[in-house]
């Protein structure tokens, strides 16, 4: 007791050094700027704590560095370079002996004399939140399932527990029936956040009311869209968070068993979930009598294989069971009769997190977000062709423009708008004309996409929309498990006739043939993967119906489909020779200081030239 | 890596008696099996047959379902390419042909001649705000463009020798 005490007391004295260390950050270079800051701590001696903390949702700003003297401001700093680290520090620590400052300056004017790199000084990008482009990136965001996302340690039960962590449970264990929960999360409106919006007081309930001695909880972390990041966001960055939300319904349904059923691809996001459950149960938290309630949970894990068909509960179901994973037949429900015959809680881990949260403020707080039928708010990932891509969590009923303009900032480089693919392989692309259709789960549907898992992919006019729906098919061919007769060779006949439009040897009829296809598949499956695989080709018929026309004429508008276009070089060039250096078939001949053409027959379009070149001078025709 | 029929049986003894010997611990089983010798080799799946639950049957039929499983050997280090939408519209593709040219890695082989690197795109990774991306065994590269394939590779192969290094000078001191 003492000696946290006297921890707590030293860490206000020298104030602490946030770092952000999600799997994005990291990829960008944040643990080698981790690595530097700790040397420049230990060679400069300067006392101040440096604490890890989760996804800040400004990837676009990586790596990112907070520094918090003691009695002063916090500074954020933003794309910081390894080497910039130092002189942050010093800027806002002093050295602590008299000799090691010293040193430090002599060294710091040494190293300005010998090193012409540092004459320019370093451009440090401090920045706070006032700052306009932060404050509209942040500004109309309402943290729920992120909840004091950047400033809370992962990892760290103590400070997770210091910001109302594991009360919501408490308060639940203590003074609420399981009945009065349930009645709770009804009244809240909130609804799966894995896609299909079932509403989640309902599924506790039919949960609650199964005859059944034995029960399971699974939380649903198999986030395979392809495009779409949150769930691992969540479960790397607020473990306990979502720990806490599944006792809590695992109390409400009286599950002692559950399971973490987890992507294989996120190692992060398993390691944390795996090291939170420890310190849970070594804290009673989880196990045997939970914080003496008499109530008992265990959870284990349970990592994926890469099944984007395992995000389907009852698939998921088989895969944890040792199965190939392969929807059934519903009802009977999970909730009714899931894993092992069992009624099985199955939930995505977004749902779970934000359930902690309805307890400790209520459910009328949760209810006053959102639209009639969507409440609460919405974890997207927004990324694509954005200027200010991250993770972000708006509130339900803000309009797609909304997202797109003010938290994204637009387009980058100031290009057009096109559209937004929302929902990944089972949504659909939104175009610009529409980017008034509020985030709502019937409005969204009614647009012909999906809320989905909530990704969210800006697309500019480079984009060439069959080639989107030629991916997507692609995508799910690949990934039907092959039950169901249609989504097998429905989408497979769909792809084949999307790449012949790709390669401009498609017809009228083709388009005609693609509906119809398209509208049998969608009748003629059992689960969500079939019944949506179709989205993305009819939504793109539906908003750029010329797009697929063009093809059929051999025009390719976004010049993207690599059988429609060629590469060729304008009379801006200036004969660099870098472009025929680079050419990896050599279609490029070396004439200094003369204009380059490139040699059709060898060109294999791999879109190296254009890259390199200095003066853009090779353009696609 | 050369596999010896007994290395392989007291390493499947091992890996059986920490999982379990049920029918449903066939996926941890083989990520197990995989995670040995970045392969599923047969006579460790044939192995597992004689001593658990587990029929041939379900061992064939979950290990060609799932994509994380393989079935023939892979060279030392992995190259996942992410191909989720955003590298895909990002132009991923373009980038996996550049991987391809720059390991001499020709038609339907997913490894390069000197057994180094394998090649594979995976759904997502997850990193979609740094994208493309490409992930080699644990180290991830955002940003990627055709022309930085080649650095990259270098960057991996001097990160590889720093770790060997740092693991060598470690044992030094103890």
């Amino acid at each position: 007791m003492n000696k946290k005490h006297l921890k707590k007391k030293y860490t206000e004295e020298v104030g602490e050094i946030r770092i952000g260390l999600g799997s994005c950050c990291v990829a960008i270079g944040s643990s080698k700027v981790q690595q530097e800051l700790e040397n420049s701590l230990v060679e400069t001696g300067i006392q101040t704590q440096v604490k890890r903390v989760g996804c800040v949702g400004m990837c676009h700003r990586t790596p990112l560095l907070e520094v918090r003297p003691p009695n002063q401001k916090p500074i954020l700093y933003d794309k910081v370079q390894p080497e910039e680290v130092k002189q942050i520090i010093l800027k806002h620590y002093k050295p602590k002996s008299f000799k090691k400052r010293l040193t430090n300056v002599a060294i710091g004017f040494l190293e300005n004399i010998l090193n012409d790199n540092h004459s320019n000084g370093f451009i440090h990008h401090s920045i706070n939140t006032r700052d306009p482009q932060i404050e509209s990136f942040l500004g109309r965001q309402i943290h729920i399932a992120t909840e004091y996302s950047g400033q809370i340690d992962p990892l760290s039960l103590q400070e997770y527990r210091s910001k109302n962590g594991f009360e919501a449970l408490k308060q639940c264990l203590k003074e609420y029936s399981p009945e009065e929960i349930i009645e709770n999360i009804k009244s809240s409106g909130l609804r799966g956040r894995g896609g299909a919006g079932f509403p989640t007081g309902q599924k506790l309930q039919i949960a609650h009311q199964a005859q059944d001695e034995k029960k399971y909880i699974i939380c649903n972390g198999d986030e395979g869209d392809p495009g779409a990041f949150m769930d691992r966001m969540i479960l790397e960055s607020y473990p306990f968070r979502v720990i806490e939300g599944m006792i809590i319904a695992a109390f409400a349904v009286g599950a002692h068993e559950g399971f973490f059923y987890i992507r294989v691809e996120y190692p992060l996001a398993v390691e944390r979930v795996k090291n939170a459950i420890y310190q849970c149960e070594k804290t009673g938290l989880l196990g045997e009598n939970i914080l003496g309630s008499g109530f008992s949970l265990k959870l284990k894990i349970f990592e994926g294989a890469g099944a984007f068909v395992c995000g389907e509960e009852t698939a998921l179901i088989a895969s944890i069971e040792g199965r190939r994973g392969m929807p059934s037949f519903r009802p009977p429900y999970p909730a009714q009769k899931g894993l092992w015959g069992h009624s099985t809680l199955v939930n995505n881990c977004e749902t779970f997190a934000a359930v902690p949260w309805i307890i400790r403020n209520g459910a009328q707080a949760f209810s006053k977000l959102g639209t009639d039928k969507s409440k609460g708010t919405k974890v997207f990932s927004l990324a694509g062709k954005v200027a200010r891509g991250g993770l972000i969590e708006v509130p339900m009923g803000m309009t797609i423009r909304e997202i797109v303009d003010e938290i994204g900032g637009g387009i980058e480089n100031g290009r057009q708008f096109k559209a937004v693919q929302i929902g990944g392989p089972s949504g659909g692309c939104i175009p610009v004309e529409l980017a008034d259709t509020k985030v709502d789960y019937e409005d969204l549907t009614k647009a012909g996409a999906m809320m989905g898992s909530g990704g969210l992919l800006v697309m500019d006019e480079n984009d060439c929309m069959v080639d989107i729906a030629r991916y997507f098919l692609t995508f799910t061919c690949s990934q039907s498990c092959g039950k169901c007769t249609y989504c097998r060779i429905g989408i497979h006949h769909m792809l084949t006739i999307l790449e012949k439009i790709c390669a401009g040897k498609g017809t009228q009829s083709d388009l005609q043939k693609l509906e119809i296809i398209a509208h049998k598949t969608k009748q003629g499956s059992l689960c969500g993967l079939g019944k949506t695989a179709p989205n993305p080709i009819l939504t793109t018929l539906t908003y750029f119906r010329d797009e697929y026309e063009a093809h059929l004429d051999g025009i390719c508008p976004a010049k993207r489909c690599r059988d429609l276009i060629s590469y060729a070089i304008d009379d801006s060039c200036i004969g660099c020779t870098i472009c025929a250096q680079r050419c990896p078939v050599n279609a490029i001949t070396i004439t200094p200081y003369q204009k380059h053409s490139i040699n059709q027959d060898l060109c294999t379009k791999c879109g190296t030239c254009k890259q390199v070149c200095p003066t853009e001078s090779v353009v696609i025709l | 890596m050369i596999l010896d029929k007994d290395n392989i049986y007291s390493d499947i003894e091992q890996i059986v008696s920490e999982i379990g010997t049920a029918k449903s611990a066939v996926i941890p089983i083989l990520h197990a099996i995989q995670k040995k010798y970045n392969y599923l080799p047969e006579i460790a799946l044939r192995r597992i047959c004689d001593t658990t639950e587990i029929t041939p049957a379900s061992i064939t039929g979950v290990s060609t379902f799932y994509t994380q499983f393989r079935h023939t050997p892979v060279g030392r280090h992995l190259i996942y390419m992410c191909n989720g939408t955003a590298c895909h519209i990002k132009g991923s593709e373009l980038v996996y042909d550049a991987f391809l040219r720059e390991l001499r890695i020709k038609g339907n082989q997913d490894t390069d001649p000197e057994g180094l690197f394998t090649l594979q795109k995976v759904s997502c990774l997850g990193c979609c705000t740094i994208a493309p991306v490409v992930q080699i065994d644990d180290v991830t590269y955002g940003h990627v463009k055709t022309n930085s394939v080649s650095k990259i590779l270098q960057d991996f192969i001097s990160y590889q020798g720093k770790k060997v290094e740092q693991k060598t000078s470690e044992k030094k001191i103890y």
